[in-house]
């Protein structure tokens, strides 16, 4: 089950669920950053986990990405990832700083970044827990910073327990002039989509 | 005139003279070059799991079968078992997950080595562990290899 073979009432769900999660996450980052911040989701897709890669392009490209595994009755895995330079800006906004002061990862970045990533992708697992009735519990945030083929591989060593499929969520955080994309991408389990895109056609149907 | 030649995850892949045998994006994969040292032939495994769990599975994806695989193919291009050297490289902890036990990567490298040792491999370089990504590019005639990574420098094995 890739894009192409959803039907409209899934793809229109999946829209709206960006949007959900979206919003949810961008009230909680309005009130950790005390500045408003919006969140556009310009794209949300299904596609299968070999084109990861092909998609998120530019491997050599260095990434801030946070991992997060969902445990409950969904199972997933999670990974939200920043390219390096928005990242930075990020951390400005965070730590309330003027733009383009922050240079490294310390130790109180990377609390910063976990922190903002667990916000993130909570905010749009319990829109979809929401919306298909299933509980999704995740776990402690962890983050890498590095080259984004080294982290990505890392998480595709674990394929076997993954599905086919995975929901990639593009997201567009703006706060004033300062625009942070980011990639979430969650790969559930083996079955698990099945049971997300069947639940999304069935709530469409009875909206 | 020399090639590059790229080992993705779960191949392998043979050089000779000129040749430059490469991998990207090292994670907790493990990669293992050997050489022979009588002659500029090398091999160079990109595996990403530590055993072999079935007999269905590529053998290339696997540090033990990978190895094996290597080996057998650099003995049946004429490189005689004693001649064969290797270096390792990988296995990272690229996540800071409060993980107890050992990770993928050390998990790859422990193997690595066992299964070098068991087949009287001597093991001449190694940049393993850590938790930052590499990308390594070695030489063939050289017998060098370059671990570039974005927060540790250059290095040369």
């Amino acid at each position: 089950m890739t894009q192409e073979k959803l039907t409209d009432f899934q793809r229109d769900a999946l829209k709206e669920l960006g949007n959900i999660g979206a919003g949810s996450a961008a009230t909680a980052l309005s009130q950790l950053i005390g500045r408003d911040v919006g969140l556009d989701v310009p794209r949300v897709a299904i596609i299968p986990v070999e084109k990861i890669a092909e998609k998120l392009g530019a491997q050599k490209k260095i990434v801030a990405a946070v991992y997060l595994r969902v445990f409950g009755e969904i199972k997933a895995r999670t990974l939200l990832i920043f390219p390096q330079e928005k990242v930075m800006l990020l951390l400005d906004l965070l730590m309330k700083r003027e733009l383009g002061q922050t240079r490294e990862f310390g130790e109180t970045e990377q609390s910063a970044l976990k922190e903002v990533g667990n916000i993130i992708i909570s905010s749009y697992l319990n829109a979809i827990a929401k919306f298909i009735g299933l509980n999704s519990v995740p776990s402690v945030p962890a983050l890498a910073v590095d080259m984004l083929d080294a982290i990505f591989e890392t998480v595709s060593t674990e394929m076997a327990e993954m599905g086919p499929e995975a929901m990639l969520i593009e997201n567009e955080m703006t706060e004033e002039v300062t625009k942070v994309t980011s990639t979430l991408l969650i790969i559930p389990d083996k079955d698990a989509m099945g049971r997300i895109l069947k639940a999304l056609n069935d709530t469409m149907k009875g909206a | 005139m020399g090639a590059i030649k790229t080992a993705g995850m779960g191949e392998l892949k043979i050089g000779g003279n000129g040749d430059t045998l490469a991998a990207y994006g090292i994670g907790s994969c493990l990669v293992v070059i050997c050489r022979d040292k009588s002659r500029p032939v090398a091999g160079i495994l990109h595996a990403m799991l530590p055993e072999k769990p079935a007999k269905k599975a590529e053998a290339a994806k696997y540090v033990d079968s990978g190895i094996d695989a290597l080996v057998k193919e650099m003995i049946g291009l004429g490189t005689g078992i004693g001649a064969l050297e290797a270096k390792i490289f990988g296995g990272a902890r690229m996540f800071d997950t409060k993980q107890e036990g050992e990770t993928i990567g050390e998990r790859n490298i422990r193997k690595a080595r066992e299964v070098l040792q068991k087949m009287g491999i001597r093991i001449t370089g190694d940049d393993t562990g850590s938790t930052y990504g590499r990308n390594i590019e070695y030489s063939v005639d050289e017998n060098r290899a370059v671990v570039r990574s974005f927060m540790s420098g250059t290095k040369i094995i």
